[in-house]
């Protein structure tokens, strides 16, 4: 018979535009049912290595 | 409590374990320390309250003729307008440092940019994911590095 139980893990992606976001950041959050079981982070998509940039010229 | 007396509270209590102290600015203190002493260290400071870490940076400082390369970590934690930034030193051969997030877990943010960046090695850090460069990103070019001049 096929299962129609949902999934027990599910990922939900949000970002990297998202407009609660005060920048691009991409959060990927794993629920099970209503309950927020982990989530991971990723950043640096507006990094303008600013800090190499000034390497040379102090 | 003005910022001259916590700066002189945080000395004493980092005095166990400090190599050297630098005064760069009034209201800041530099204290270099030996690389296996940092969670301890760490450990004194959040025990000792009103301390917060405020920032993790690294910097390169590239070999000469004479020496090896070496990647210096540094702690900056705040109390008010008093600044005491632990300062500890990796050559490139041996990257590894211990990570503080046993004590501060929000200290996994800047160890892994410290890890993307500079290539350190944090022992016992929770993630090593990639944080802030992109997915395709070549393995083992940290931009931050003085030696890195662009991808080709």
């Amino acid at each position: 018979m096929e299962n129609l139980s949902s999934p027990e893990k599910f990922i939900v992606p949000i970002g990297p535009q998202h407009p609660a976001l005060k920048e691009p950041a991409h959060f990927a959050i794993t629920v099970d049912g209503e309950v927020v079981t982990g989530a991971t982070v990723r950043l640096g998509y507006v990094h303008r290595g600013i800090e190499k940039g000034a390497e040379d010229r102090s | 409590m003005d910022t001259i007396q916590y700066l002189q509270i945080a000395q004493e209590l980092l005095a166990p374990w400090t190599v050297r102290v630098e005064t760069p600015e009034e209201n800041r203190v530099d204290i270099y320390l030996p690389v296996e002493k940092i969670v301890e260290a760490t450990q004194a400071m959040v025990n000792a309250g009103g301390w917060h870490l405020s920032a993790m940076t690294g910097m390169d400082i590239p070999q000469t003729e004479t020496t090896e390369g070496e990647i210096e970590m540094l702690y900056h934690f705040c109390q008010r307008a008093a600044v005491v930034t632990l300062r500890i030193r990796v050559p490139y051969s041996m990257p590894f440092v211990a990570s503080i997030c046993d004590v501060i877990p929000p200290a996994t943010l800047y160890e892994r940019e410290a890890i993307e960046m500079f290539g350190l090695t944090f022992n016992g850090t929770p993630s090593r994911e990639r944080l802030l460069l992109p997915d395709d990103w070549p393995e083992g070019v940290f931009p931050l590095r003085k030696s890195f001049k662009g991808l080709e």
